[in-house]
């Protein structure tokens, strides 16, 4: 024990005399400030539609009052004098459409004016939308839609805290499998491993220290970043027991990748392809209509939804703490078997 | 103290033996010398000893300990002195010296008095990386006494070394021989190994060709040598004649009659010289 703290303790001044630390660090008040002054709190979900009515003056003031009345919620009707200012406007907002009203035989002609890119699905939505909303004009009509909300106590988080999940996992959770391999690669440069191989220091003592090195430096800017963005939203004790359980689960799995190359170059490859299969996740987590079984298997899944169960007010402790035990314990089997490896490859 | 049986050792999988049928002993405060060019084997069967390298084929006992059942306390008792300086730039010399002393069990060196021994206490609290070739050198060097390790493992201790440092260290090494500690020197460094040696082994291409303590090895090997320099005309000339070839000894003499002589010495053979006699190689 005594060993293993003192190469701890060594590993840690070593490491403040370093770059890499404050690397992370940089990293994650990066972060912070992209997400606290970049970032707004929810983005904007309104869109712009461009209208222009092509009638006489009395009747243009009239339906524009009625259109705007009855406007869906995010839609914001922007009136223009002329087709010619419809379509500058519609140029100078790339993500706006228009619609052009006029008068044939007295029946309304609705006219749609789209930027080219919208695909057919979202143009028959654009279209069934303006014939709902005309059909509730028809004296008489009555919805029969009938909204049943499955779970009640469904959180939505604001957008710019929903992101922290997806950073967390990349800045602070597997930032293990680049930073621990660089550690032990400047050893190897150095000749230090081989110097402390021929000490009573067993290779596991050496391999944890670097992993409790990395689940301070991981657990510390994790901290750092959910508390300067979410604040006292975070529950503090839960977070932190899930990202220790994922700082283990990333530095074993950074160790084990490294453990087959012998040199710092040739790791790269494997560990970047590691971290963007891990990053296939946030693309599921950002449009959860997207997934595939592929990406649900990849441990970056559950990491996300539980870091995000973290910040939510009533978080499952269920999911966040079974996931917590798996990850320590793929952690712990990852690590023994990066000891073996290393046990015969650190000095050869 | 060590004892290795036909030791064998590959780096490509039996292809190729790095070592093949390595065998000697040193016995308890013994001083042993592996000689033998870059390349010949040296660093490798050190390796196996100092268990960082496995033990492939062959048997092998350091301090008591079966090199096939490695144990991690067999490292309390032996300390290693590595040719290429390994000591972490980013921390002082002092912190150094202390991370390791926490390493080991037992009683240790205080790190400042090695410090001073091996003349780098005016630098303890600077940064390693700051450090000169020698500097880190002395300092991997002292490191490797830290433990007061009863089996010393020397890789090239005095190469790299300005002639005044490189004195120091022999005499540390001197003085830790005269106190008991088992030495395995491995060198290229014939005038070293003559110089720290009770017995010496010749080592070239992976085979250990010759064990016999230097005295023995020059007396069967070496010959008495005449070195003289002598004027001719204009030009100073110098020879080496053998005192046992019967041309040479008529040599000298006409030498002798012919010649102003300016200076004339005998000597006896080098270790190189017998290296290069029983392996027909030299030592570069």
């Amino acid at each position: 024990m005594n060993r293993l703290i003192a190469t701890f303790r060594k590993d840690m001044t070593m490491s403040f005399r370093s770059f890499y630390i404050y690397i992370e660090v940089i990293m994650a008040v990066i972060i912070i400030g992209v997400l606290l002054f970049v970032v707004p709190e929810n983005f904007q979900t309104e869109s712009h539609v461009y209208m222009y009515a092509n009638v006489e003056a009395e009747m243009q003031d009239m339906l524009i009052e009625m259109m705007n009345g009855q406007a869906a919620e995010g839609m914001v009707l922007e009136w223009t004098d002329s087709e010619q200012a419809l379509y500058a406007a519609l140029e100078a907002d790339r993500s706006s459409s228009g619609v052009m009203i006029s008068f044939e035989n007295e029946k309304p002609v609705f006219e749609f004016v789209l930027q080219g890119y919208e695909s057919q699905s979202v143009r028959n939505i654009l279209e069934k939308a303006f014939l709902a909303e005309s059909v509730q004009m028809v004296s008489g009509y009555q919805s029969s839609i009938n909204l049943v909300i499955l779970d009640e106590t469904a959180e939505k988080l604001p957008d710019r805290i929903n992101l922290l999940p997806v950073l967390l996992v990349l800045n602070s959770a597997l930032i293990g499998l680049f930073i621990i391999t660089s550690y032990i690669y400047i050893d190897k440069d150095e000749g230090t491993i081989t110097a402390y191989s021929v000490t009573p220091a067993a290779t596991w003592q050496y391999l944890l220290s670097k992993m409790g090195m990395m689940l301070f430096t991981g657990t510390l800017t994790g901290l750092l970043t959910v508390l300067a963005v979410a604040g006292s939203r975070v529950h503090i004790l839960h977070f932190l027991i899930f990202m220790a359980a994922c700082n283990i689960f990333g530095s074993a799995l950074g160790l084990l990748v490294s453990s087959f190359f012998n040199s710092m170059t040739k790791s790269l490859g494997a560990l970047y392809v590691v971290v963007i299969i891990m990053g296939l996740a946030s693309v599921s987590y950002m449009m959860p209509a997207f997934s595939p079984l592929l990406i649900r298997l990849l441990p970056a899944y559950p990491m996300l939804y539980a870091f995000r169960q973290t910040l939510l007010s009533h978080p499952d402790l269920g999911y966040i703490y079974f996931w917590a035990a798996a990850f320590t314990a793929a952690g712990l089997i990852l690590f023994v078997f990066a000891n073996l490896r290393f046990s015969k490859t650190l000095t050869v | 103290m060590i004892d290795a049986k036909e030791l064998t050792y590959s780096y490509s999988k039996g292809k190729k033996n790095a070592i093949e049928q390595i065998s000697f002993s040193v016995d308890e405060g013994e001083a042993f010398a592996l000689l033998g060019p870059s390349g010949a084997g040296k660093s490798t069967t050190q390796g196996i000893l100092t268990g960082l390298l496995p033990i492939q084929q062959g048997e092998a006992t350091v301090a008591g300990t079966d090199l096939h059942h490695l144990s991690r306390s067999m490292f309390n008792k032996i300390g290693v002195s590595f040719e290429q300086s390994n000591v972490y730039g980013k921390l002082t010399a002092l912190e150094n010296l202390e991370f390791y002393r926490k390493l080991f069990d037992g009683s240790a060196i205080d790190p400042m008095t090695l410090l001073k021994q091996v003349g780098l206490d005016q630098v303890a609290d600077k940064r390693a990386d700051t450090f000169s070739k020698g500097m880190k050198h002395r300092l991997t060097f002292a490191r490797s006494m830290i433990n007061q390790p009863q089996i010393w493992f020397l890789d090239e201790p005095t190469t790299g070394l300005d002639p005044a440092i490189a004195s120091q260290i022999k005499q540390i090494i001197k003085e830790r021989k005269a106190s008991g500690t088992t030495i395995l020197l491995t060198t290229h460094n014939m005038v070293l190994a003559d110089e720290l040696s009770d017995k010496v082994g010749f080592i070239i291409d992976g085979q250990l060709k010759l064990v016999d303590t230097p005295r023995n090895l020059k007396l069967r090997y070496g010959e008495k040598l005449v070195q003289v320099e002598y004027k001719t005309e204009d030009t100073v000339k110098s020879e080496l004649l053998s005192m046992v070839d019967e041309q040479e000894r008529k040599r000298l003499g006409d030498i002798i009659h012919q010649y102003e002589i300016e200076t004339m010495h005998t000597r006896e053979a080098t270790l190189e010289e017998i290296f290069i006699k029983v392996t027909g190689r030299g030592l570069v």
